[in-house]
């Protein structure tokens, strides 16, 4: 079977073919690993681009992600890795007071597309709230996002939270949202922003490869059989 | 301009595309009110200590919510516009709707808004009717849709416009509410109703089919009312993020165009009122459709949102369509130096102004982290600034 057929699927958004050309891979005997890496990924890579490029727009951008979360159903069961994962984990959410999350939800997705594990806790959690669960799901990256001038600066809030809890270097923490800038996000110690999901994905898998922290996703042998 | 206009006719000239006395001045009626906490602080500034035993200044169930600045302070900012509105408006994020509890209500057209539980903030909706897997076209046509055409949604509406528009010199303003995309979205889902358009077209029109009807009636029931009285007319439809447009042009010209058009329509069929769209957002791509709708003022023009510089806006479309707003709401009133909202004032006017065509207001309701001094610098500018030669 020709992988880049998936590719096309996640592309173009088609999430019942995306659906039974997995399963036909699977059927087949294709390793998960490879559909994920070869199918998915790149799919979602194209689908970045394509968003930060203006071609995709909000609509086209969710139609591809539902494609690709359609296969991944069916791959995850089998993706497991010794840790119980099936890559680096990124825990998403916005800031406290703030209620808008589409746009951290298509992050979320389109990290899902990378070959990450994501935690998704929607709107309005506190510091502590999103430091929890890094800690309880040892996850590596926190994206977190505003969309409101008011809630902006509960962002600083969060680094100044995870230093007082001397957790700050075990984690990346990215920023997004309409208000946010490259200077506040400097300005806040934060470890990096990008003003839109597809560049904000590319920049956090390119620095989890560049610290060695990209471990990915390994078929789970037994449960195959 | 060498006599001084009244604010009624500075703003009709300046929507008519042609140099007033000097530019008008709005807060409280297009998004440009103030948030109550931010208020408090002004009144504070500007010693109207009466206004701290404002009835609406303080609400437990909606802590941080709009309101628009008495009559003394409005005359001090020599702001030209002043708002009417129906007391019971089928578009209306009023909390006269089902209470759920101290965080949540319902409102009529059954959508659920929600506000923040971790800190004070406005509410916004969370979830509607139609936000389901399996939903049909029928379940669509067949729903209880609120009615436009109860007379009690208008009465006191055309007394309150005859005298606004007889005993005062200023221009009067009726919002109609939303046009389609923003009720089609809360009902459905804004992620649902993004990926209808693509997955399932004929679903999404159905939505938009039926929004727009009642928009319509509860358009026509207003101006029916308060047409022959009112300067501007406003309806609002977020179509951007900061980073671009929901749409790309051709979804939105085949998809939701036709639909809005009805919108517009039903305003230049009942008033010869101005049109002012309310839209946030990158919308640069969008605004030759919204000219062509009929549109004739485009608000709250962000100009911190992708290409949507001030500059560029005039040049291409300065002939066609004026511009309400601009005043910084992202960077300079929240987080700036009194100085910079005076530059960026300025900057806006010089931009803006030529030739008419730009009413000043912040680019966006005034929120609650905004310093009393940066308001009050911002109003103190637009009248210093705003006089034409």
């Amino acid at each position: 079977m020709d992988l880049s057929e998936l590719v096309r699927f996640v592309v173009e958004g088609d999430a019942d073919n995306a659906e039974s050309f997995t399963l036909e891979a699977l059927a087949q005997g294709i390793p998960a690993e490879d559909i994920v890496n070869t199918g998915l990924i790149p799919g979602m890579d194209i689908v970045g681009e394509k968003f930060t490029s203006r071609e995709y727009f909000m609509p086209e951008m969710l139609v591809s992600a539902r494609a690709m979360k359609r296969a991944m159903e069916h791959l995850r069961p089998l993706l497991v890795q010794s840790d119980g994962k099936t890559g680096p984990t990124a825990v998403c959410g916005t800031v406290t007071g703030d209620l808008h999350d589409i746009g951290i939800s298509l992050v979320g997705m389109m990290l899902e597309g990378a070959g990450f594990e994501v935690i998704y806790l929607g709107p309005d959690n506190t510091a502590d709230q999103f430091l929890d669960a890094m800690e309880k799901e040892n996850a590596q990256v926190l994206c977190i996002s505003a969309l409101l001038t008011t809630t902006i600066k509960n962002m600083k809030g969060v680094v100044e939270r995870a230093k007082e809890r001397k957790i700050r270097n075990q984690m990346k923490i990215y920023v997004g949202g309409a208000p946010v800038t490259e200077k506040f996000a400097k300005d806040i110690e934060s470890d990096g922003y990008r003003p839109d999901a597809g560049q904000g994905v590319k920049m956090i898998k390119e620095d989890l490869s560049l610290s060695g922290q990209i471990n990915f996703i390994k078929t789970n042998h037994s449960a195959v059989q | 301009m060498a006599s001084e206009m009244t604010s009624r006719e500075r703003l009709r000239r300046t929507l008519d595309l042609k140099e007033p006395d000097r530019v008008p001045i709005d807060c409280g009626t297009v998004a440009s009110a103030i948030s109550n906490i931010a208020y408090e602080r002004l009144v504070n500034l500007l010693e109207f200590p009466s206004e701290l035993n404002r009835a609406d200044l303080h609400d437990p169930v909606n802590p941080d919510h709009d309101l628009t600045p008495c009559e003394d302070i409005l005359n001090m900012f020599g702001v030209d516009t002043r708002n009417i509105s129906p007391d019971q408006p089928i578009d209306s994020q009023a909390l006269s709707k089902t209470q759920l509890d101290e965080y949540s209500y319902r409102d009529e057209w059954g959508v659920v808004w929600e506000r923040p539980r971790n800190e004070i903030g406005p509410y916004i909706y969370r979830k509607g009717p139609f936000q389901k897997d399996g939903l049909t076209i029928q379940d669509v046509e067949k729903y209880a849709w609120p009615d436009a055409n109860e007379s009690h949604r208008v009465a006191g509406l055309r007394e309150k416009a005859q005298r606004m528009h007889e005993e005062t010199d200023f221009a009067v303003v009726v919002s109609v509410g939303h046009a389609p995309v923003a009720p089609s979205q809360r009902l459905r889902g804004f992620a649902e109703f993004m990926e209808d358009l693509v997955l399932n077209p004929k679903l999404a029109e159905a939505i938009l089919e039926q929004v727009t009807n009642v928009i319509v009636e509860s358009t026509n029931s207003i101006l029916r009312e308060a047409g022959p009285y009112v300067d501007v007319v406003s309806f609002a439809d977020d179509l951007g993020f900061q980073d671009r447009a929901y749409f790309s042009e051709s979804m939105f010209k085949k998809q939701i165009k036709p639909f809005m058009a009805r919108c517009v329509d039903a305003i230049h069929q009942n008033t010869d009122a101005k049109a002012v769209m309310h839209s946030d957002g990158a919308i640069y791509a969008l605004i030759p459709d919204l000219i062509d709708m009929g549109v004739d003022c485009i608000n709250p023009v962000q100009t911190t949102a992708w290409n949507m510089e001030p500059e560029k806006l005039k040049s291409e479309f300065g002939k066609d369509i004026a511009f309400w707003g601009a005043v910084d709401t992202q960077q300079a009133l929240p987080f700036g130096t009194v100085d910079d909202v005076r530059r960026d004032v300025k900057s806006k006017i010089e931009t803006l102004g030529p030739g008419g065509g730009y009413v000043l207001a912040s680019c966006h309701t005034i929120r609650s982290e905004v310093p009393a001094s940066n308001i009050e610098a911002m109003f103190d500018a637009a009248l210093e600034y705003g006089k034409y030669s």
